[in-house]
This record gives C-alpha cells, structure tokens and sequence, in this order.
C-alpha cells in the first residue's frame, strides 16, 4: 500500500476545524461534500488550494485532529474529496484517526515525519513496511508499519465493506 | 508488568490473553446507544443489511432535531427509528421514546446496559460518559455501521494515563468545575489516551459527578475515561444491571505513561470559553459580565444534583426579568425525581423554563426556546462554547457550573453564588 506525492506541512493543532471551518457546518450536516472541499484549509493556508495538486500529502505536526468530533467526517470528507491522498503526523487524535479509517481514508501518526520533509518535498511511503523516501532530498526512513487489520479496511474501501466481507 | 483497566477489558473483549499499547485488536461490544439522528438506517435499507444482534441496540430520543437543513430532523427521523426497529426485530422496549427518553449516554446508565468490564459504544460524541461505570464506553459517530454488522470493532489498544483522587469537593463545586480543571492542566498529555482514576477521593465522588467527569473526556482531548468500580458504582448499578458483570481493576503495577494526583478539596468553580474550550480561568476573572441567557442541561450537567444546585440557589429568589432561564433535565427518570423531590417546583417558582428531557439548547440544532440572538451572552453548563453553537454567531457562550448559571441568572450578570444577596424575607 503506497502513498507517494508532494507534502504540504502544517503546524502542531491543526484540529478538524482549522481543516473545515465549522461556519461550514450546514455542507457537512448536509453531506455536501464536494462543498466541503472548497473550504480546505481556507483561515489556515488560503492559497493551499491553488497550490494543491490531487494525490499530495498533508504532513502535520503533533495532536492532528482536536476538537469536537461533530466536525470530523466534514474535515475528513473534505480532505478525500480534494484528492488528497492521506494525512500524516507526529501525533493524532484517536477518535479523528478511527473516523478517517472507517471511511477508507489514511490518516497515520508516523512520529519523526516533521523533520523528514520539508514543504513542498515529494515522498514515498510504503504503508505496509513503514519504509519511506523524501524523493526531493533523497533521504530513506523507516517508520512504525500500519498495522495489517487497518490495511485490510482501507483496501477494503471503508470499514463497513470490510465488515460485510468477514460475515459473508 | 501488569495491566490497565482498559487492557483489561480489550483482552476480555477480544479473547486474548492480554494486549498492550499499540497492539491492533477486535473487541466484541455490549451493546450499541444511538441518538436520535442517524445515518446508517438509509445504508442498512439501501443495501438490504442486518444488524449483529437486534436486543443489543438502543435508541435514545434526545437531540430532537429541529431545522429543515441537516438530513435528520425530528419530525421524520422519529418514526424512521421506529419503523427501522420493527424491520430488524430490534425489541420495542429498546427504544427510548418520549416519556422514557434522555440522553444517549445517560439511558445506557440508568437502565443497566453500561456495565462494569465491557465495551460500550455510544453514536454521540460525548459516549465517554458511561466510563463511569467502570466499562470502556467509546463513541463510533460515524463509524457504527461496520460494528453492527459484526458486534465487534477495530482498535488500537491506547496508552493510559493515571490520576490518583483524594479529599472531596467543597459545598458548590461539582464535576464539570474538576472537567475544566483537566483541560486546562492535561490537554496535550491526555491526547488520545484513556484516563483511568483511582485512590481514596473516588469514593467520595456520587455516581452524577462521575458522570460528569467522565463526559469530559472529548474537551480534555482524551479517546475515554474509566472509574474503578467501589461500593458506590455496585451499589447504583446491582439493581439496575440487565445481566450478571465482572469488574476490573488495575494490576498496582499497570503501566502508565504518566501520573498525576488530584485534591478535590482544591477544586474551585471555573469557567470555560467563549469561543474555545481551553479558555479556562478562574469565576473571578469573568466576575460582573451581563448576561442575556442561562442555561442548565446537556450531558455535562443536566442531573438531578446539578438541578437541585440550582434549585438551591433559586428557591426564595426570582431570575432577573431580562434573563432567560431554561432547564433541561438530561433524562425522564431525572425529572421523574426532580418533580417528586420539588426541585421541579423551586426552579420553575424562580421563573425558569423546564423543558421536556434531552440535549436541550446546547446546540441550535436541537428542539429548545432556547437560542442566542445577535449580541448575546449566555452561561451555560453545556459542553460546547464554539462560536454559533446556540444560535448567532455574534453571540457568546460562557461555560460554569450550575450553581454558577443559576446565580448569574438570578443577579443578571455573572456572579458567585456565595456573593448573591440573600432572598427577600418575605420569601423565607
């Protein structure tokens, strides 16, 4: 399972919030997810837009994901719904990370990450074996592997797919 | 080394031996609360699904969704709940419709689902709640259609942090004053992490104020909270449990990744907010505010002790004519006893507006009088103080205490309930 495309780094705190506005809350608690995506990032990195490319990486620092979790499907949501390919971290809010997951979606603590790229560099991760390469810097890493249980729901699609196929 | 409440239960809960931190496991559940609003009844009759165990979901009626804006309203989710149960032979009893209802985190409580060394999971973002109980109560939001297919759920077994208790709360001072406590000292400690209490003050604690604390576990940035089950859990939760339990508890030398003690006899009345949580600042610094709304309710404070706090203070006074005061009583079996104790009748001689049972005005979202016009400042005892959550996003929320929001309801402005004049002489 690879993730590999440029990375946009942000600071420790990035809450699903600061990922969605929450004066946006009317698209989510509408499903309008496309809606959603339009607001990507818009009070922290306005040009993120501009600049984002489908298939880029968000690299944030530690606790991504705080705040209240009536906010965390339209962050997610949003996230896939630009085309960006997964989320990394230092560190995560567990119930932020477990709502990614259940949706298919890649959002991993991979502590060490921040001082691995730079803004802007293009990385390489192989979720599986936890081994990556900055393509800009030509730098390898290790990180902690994504454990089996959690692959097989983002191959899966989602964890509701993943949960038909064990009881079919 | 040994284990953790919460290792504890995942190993029961998953069939291992035991688990440590980082370990990825499937732990069976207990059962399954939801609220009144949820989207997995159109994917279940979409794609023509199951669920695992129909007598182990509940529905609690208690957001009551109101505008015509969100996918789920009220007025058509109420009978969808209804209609879907009979389709997947979940028991009639199992929902909790107007008359038994209350919050979905306070039912589970009340009517012996939450028991002692399960896995409880809870739709609602505050299921944290029923940590009280000495179970693992873990919110799913949006993730509970994979986990009523198969009853079990997908986890990382979490770190543990340990806060030993000691000493009692001084007259005044409840749960949600010790919430804010937390936030403001553990915010980045507690990330992701399970709060397991014990020592001597946990005794000392009613099963309410455990609630309470317990609730707070999303603000504090916790993933739950766990209280060790003594006399007092026992003893609430024996007559009311649906089936025999088996406590835990932690071995003396379960791993922690951190340790901190408490004197709740330190504790002091705080607040929290506007806008941000983390806001957290001593009643003095807010001292004198006008305020326009008052609120006691939510999940955090909607029980029969925070009621009859406030009853307290507002029997003999009158709530200042330019102040709205209403008060939501969290469950049907809350003002069930807050009627037969009085406490009912002190708050609504005050001039409060008791509202049927449920999540109340802490979000605008939901069926309540109670909303905030442009300009306005209200003190609640919710659980959120975002920009807008009440209703206009040019008014401002203050979180405190229900002693605190009935006080400052009375003298129209905040203020501590020890410096309110006394009531008029006529009224003693």
């Amino acid at each position: 399972m690879i993730v590999q495309g440029r990375a946009w780094k942000y600071g420790d705190n990035l809450g699903a919030t600061d990922i969605v506005s929450a004066d946006y809350d009317k698209l989510g608690m509408s499903h309008d997810w496309d809606g959603c995506a339009k607001h990507l990032l818009e009070n922290v990195d306005p040009e993120f837009l501009q600049k984002l490319v489908p298939g880029d990486i968000i690299v944030a620092g530690s606790r991504l994901g705080t705040g209240h979790a009536h906010y965390y499907t339209s962050a997610i949501m949003a996230c896939k719904y630009a085309g960006i390919a997964a989320l990394f971290c230092e560190s995560v809010n567990a119930l932020f990370q477990r709502a990614a997951i259940d949706q298919g979606y890649p959002i991993w603590p991979l502590p060490g990450i921040g001082d691995f790229v730079n803004d802007g560099d293009r990385l390489r991760i192989d979720l599986a074996s936890g081994e990556a390469q900055n393509e800009t810097t030509g730098e390898s890493r290790r990180f902690q592997p994504v454990p089996q249980l959690v692959r097989d729901i983002l191959a899966a699609g989602n964890a509701l797919d993943w949960a038909l196929a064990r009881v079919a | 080394m040994g284990s953790t409440m919460t290792a504890k239960i995942l190993a029961r809960a998953s069939g291992a031996e035991d688990v440590s931190a980082g370990d990825a496991v499937l732990a069976k559940i207990s059962f399954l609360t939801c609220l009144d609003g949820q989207t997995f009844i159109d994917t279940f009759r979409d794609r023509g699904l199951k669920v695992w165990d129909p007598k182990k979901i509940i529905f609690c009626f208690d957001h009551m969704f109101q505008p015509d804006w969100m996918k789920v309203q009220a007025v058509t989710e109420h009978p969808k709940i209804r209609s879907f149960a009979k389709e997947q032979g979940i028991p009639e009893e199992n929902i909790y419709d107007l008359g038994r209802n209350g919050i979905s985190h306070q039912i589970p409580v009340e009517h012996g689902w939450a028991l002692p060394g399960t896995v409880c999971i809870g739709a609602d973002t505050q299921s944290s709640t029923m940590g009280a109980t000495n179970c693992l109560a873990l919110p799913a939001l949006f993730g509970v259609d994979p986990i009523i297919i198969t009853g079990d759920m997908w986890m990382i077994v979490p770190e543990c942090i340990r806060i030993t208790l000691t000493g009692a709360f001084p007259r005044g001072v409840n749960g949600k004053d010790f919430v804010y406590r937390l936030i403001a000292d553990l915010g980045e400690v507690a990330q992701g992490r399970v709060i397991e209490f014990d020592g001597p003050g946990v005794l000392n604690l009613s099963m309410d104020m455990r609630l309470a604390i317990a609730n707070g576990s999303v603000q504090i940035g916790a993933l739950t909270i766990i209280f060790p089950a003594d006399e007092v859990l026992l003893d609430y939760i024996q007559p009311r449990a649906r089936e025999a339990f088996a406590p835990v508890e932690a071995d003396p030398d379960a791993e922690y990744v951190a340790h901190f003690e408490y004197d709740l006899s330190c504790i002091r009345p705080l607040v929290a907010g506007p806008d941000q949580i983390e806001l957290v600042r001593p009643l003095d610094d807010v001292m004198g505010l006008a305020v326009d709304a008052a609120y006691v309710g939510s999940c955090s404070s909607g029980r029969l002790s925070d009621l009859a706090l406030a009853a307290d203070i507002l029997r003999g006074r009158q709530v200042h004519p330019t102040v709205r005061l209403v008060v939501t009583p969290i469950s049907a079996e809350t003002y069930c006893e807050a009627s037969r104790t009085g406490i009912l009748q002190d708050l609504v001689d005050a001039g409060a507006t008791v509202t049927q049972p449920g999540c109340g005005a802490c979000y605008s979202g939901n069926l309540s009088p109670l909303k905030l016009s442009d300009g306005e400042r209200c003190i609640s005892t919710s659980v959120e103080t975002l920009r807008g959550r009440m209703g206009s996003k040019e008014s401002e929320i203050i979180l405190a205490n229900a002693a605190v929001v009935a006080a400052s309801a009375v003298a129209g402005r905040i203020i501590d309930p020890a410096r309110l004049p006394a009531p008029e002489e006529a009224l003693i």
